[in-house]
């Protein structure tokens, strides 16, 4: 929140119901089709299961890099409970209207129209719809906590005693969604949150990110993975031109994703590009009215990092710099999606569209009731530009169900896994089609999905995870991915049999109505219309059980340190707000009324 | 003056509502995570 923004009508504490509302609206308005019934949405990288059974490897205990820790950890717990179906429903709606909320408490001291008008653009613009469209769900729940990370930031700057705990729960919050989620918000934390005194005050704030983030820093430290490639990375993943305005305009109005194939049809047009580019210019000159909104500097120092980082590799040379970088410092390779670090520039915006509908409503007097026409039309410009983020991307995001063999190959690797439980080793599957790990399944009308077998199917499950951009093959950083592919390489069924079982792999997965290439030898345990599995026999070896002992015990210290530092912050939360109460109680007493 | 502003401000309606609204319900039509992209999942 920014700190003179409680100065406004409603004031602090009001409009939150407001806020509420609208977010709420446009939630409905974007996952509509979704929320009318049973069933996933299964697109790119979004795959939920009906029920996710738990492994090591959700809590990047099992030795791999891990891809969505702990997150899938999370999801796991929570499909114990309630189907699959319904925890996507409540993540996606929840990630909408929490971010709309946030959105609009940060710029709490607006009148309610101007507040509508940040939480429009906040939620509805190229940037949530191309991580939507992406599937990448958890890094769109990271971007629409900033508003919260930046009130919480700021609010340790200008009161440290009462900041702390809420900045600790939005960090941890953000690292569970995604490492790039985590690394934003520390970010976003440092520029907006540094103060000079005290001194430490900058290094804690550090300190609080990096235990925040550690549940997945960890185990990425102490992952058994080849060489993270980043040769011709950066430039696969460089943001790109939607019109022929060129990639700046597209990045100036928060769009650019380096995956063309989900850019929607109007950010092809260069009036539609140039009037959401203008969008951002009135919010610009908004942050110039009075009174002038605190923090301004900051947040635009912020909003021009994250320009600078999105657009580097498109720059002359960038790309090629940050190869070189990447060469000595494997880690840069997490800035490879460079375009999902341009999302704290949006915070920008906020104050400023708020400031500029401020403005337009300030000037309403008679004979210019009309300027009521500007303050709605900046309320509602974002969808106008973007109609294809309505009603589930205009009806291209479909509800499907997983077919009946799902739950039957589940069942016999279950109960396989049972068998095994007194040697806890576990049981390894690879899955064909070995060509990338996007399906196209036809019972989900063709759309390219994440493979969903590592997700449903208990055990180990192998699944080919190069990524084909451009041409480029991002080569798999598991070791275990590639002795799989080398094995599968023999051509003959026998062979490849014999060689998968001496990797310690007992069952092969065949998804239907995909070429699979060659099926190794092998006695066929399920054969339904959607999955073939073969068995192929004991196994040579016993598959990885998980990390080493120490490096499990690292990461299990470092993810209790994490839960520890939430937990105290959470209680402190509580503590004050029901200390709040009570004071709230004993002055309305003091004046004679009734606290209730 | 009224007149002035309801004519600007319908005026950037009326061009966004046309432009974004004709483009993006002719290209409602494609997924956006196409069959055709499936494995190379990207954007050739």
């Amino acid at each position: 929140m920014l700190p003179e923004a409680g100065a406004g009508r409603g004031g602090r504490r009001g409009g939150w119901g407001t806020d509420a509302g609208w977010s709420v609206l446009l939630a409905l308005v974007v996952l509509g089709p979704l929320l009318l019934g049973r069933g996933y949405w299964l697109f790119g990288d979004m795959v939920f299961v009906p029920r996710q059974p738990w492994k090591d490897a959700w809590l990047g205990l099992d030795g791999s890099l891990p891809r969505a820790v702990p997150m899938d950890a999370l999801v796991s717990v929570a499909t114990l409970v309630v189907p699959g179906w319904l925890v996507q429903k409540a993540l996606l709606l929840g990630a909408l209207v929490l971010g709309g909320v946030g959105a609009g408490r940060f710029v709490a001291g607006a009148p309610a129209y101007a507040r509508l008008a940040a939480i429009t653009l906040f939620v509805w613009n190229p940037w949530t719809h191309a991580h939507l469209a992406m599937g990448q769900w958890a890094i769109l729940a990271g971007y629409l906590l900033l508003p919260w990370v930046a009130t919480a930031a700021t609010r340790v700057r200008t009161d440290p005693r009462a900041g702390w705990p809420g900045l600790v729960v939005v960090l941890v919050a953000s690292a569970v969604c995604s490492p790039s989620s985590g690394l934003v918000a520390v970010a976003t934390a440092l520029v907006l949150g540094a103060a000079r005194r005290p001194r430490w005050q900058p290094a804690a704030l550090l300190a609080t990110g990096v235990v925040a983030n550690l549940p997945w820093l960890l185990p990425t430290l102490v992952a058994s993975t080849s060489r993270v490639g980043v040769d011709g990375v950066f430039a696969a993943f460089a943001a790109r031109a939607e019109s022929s305005l060129g990639v700046l305009a597209s990045l100036w109005s928060l769009g650019g994703t380096w995956k063309t194939s989900v850019v929607p049809a109007e950010r092809g047009s260069v009036v539609v590009v140039a009037l959401a580019g203008l969008l951002t210019c009135v919010a610009l000159l908004g942050l110039r009215s009075r009174p002038r909104p605190a923090g301004t500097r900051r947040l635009g120092l912020l909003a021009a990092c994250a320009l600078l980082v999105a657009a580097l590799p498109t720059l002359p040379g960038g790309d090629g710099l940050l190869e070189a970088l990447g060469e000595r410092v494997p880690a840069l390779a997490v800035l490879r999606d460079s375009h999902r670090y341009l999302a704290p520039a949006a915070l920008l915006l906020l104050p400023g569209v708020a400031g500029a509908a401020t403005w337009a409503g300030s000037r309403v007097r008679e004979g210019r009731e009309a300027m009521w026409a500007v303050v709605a039309l900046l309320a509602v410009a974002p969808v106008l530009l973007l109609p294809s983020l309505a009603w589930g991307g205009l009806g291209t995001f479909e509800r499907t169900t997983y077919p009946a063999d799902w739950d039957r190959v589940a069942a016999v690797l279950e109960a396989d896994l049972d068998t095994r439980a007194t040697t806890r080793a576990t049981t390894r599957t690879v899955v064909l089609p070995w060509a990338g790990s996007y399906r196209g399944f036809a019972w989900n009308d063709g759309r390219a999905v994440l493979d969903p077998a590592p997700r449903l199917l208990p055990g180990d499950v192998v699944v080919d995870d190069r990524l084909v951009v451009d041409g480029l093959v991002v080569p798999s950083e598991d070791p275990a991915v590639r002795d799989v592919a080398a094995a599968l390489e023999g051509g003959d069924p026998g062979r490849t049999a014999a060689a998968l079982r001496r990797l310690g792999v007992r069952f092969v997965l065949v998804e239907k109505g995909m070429p699979s290439g060659t099926v190794p030898t092998g006695d066929v345990v399920v054969d339904g219309p959607a999955l073939r599995l073969v068995d192929l026999g004991a196994p040579g070896a016993d598959p990885r059980d998980g990390a080493g002992g120490t490096a499990r015990a690292v990461v299990l210290a470092g993810g209790g340190l994490t839960a520890s530092l939430l937990l105290v912050s959470l209680a402190l939360i509580l503590r004050r707000g029901s200390e709040g109460r009570h004071i709230d109680d004993r002055r309305c007493e003091s004046l004679g009324g009734d606290p209730a | 003056m009224n007149f002035i502003i309801s004519a600007v401000v319908g005026g950037l309606v009326a061009a966004a509502t046309f432009v974004a609204g004709v483009q993006a319900f002719q290209g409602a039509d494609q997924k956006p995570v196409s069959e055709t992209k499936l494995y190379a999942y990207s954007d050739q």
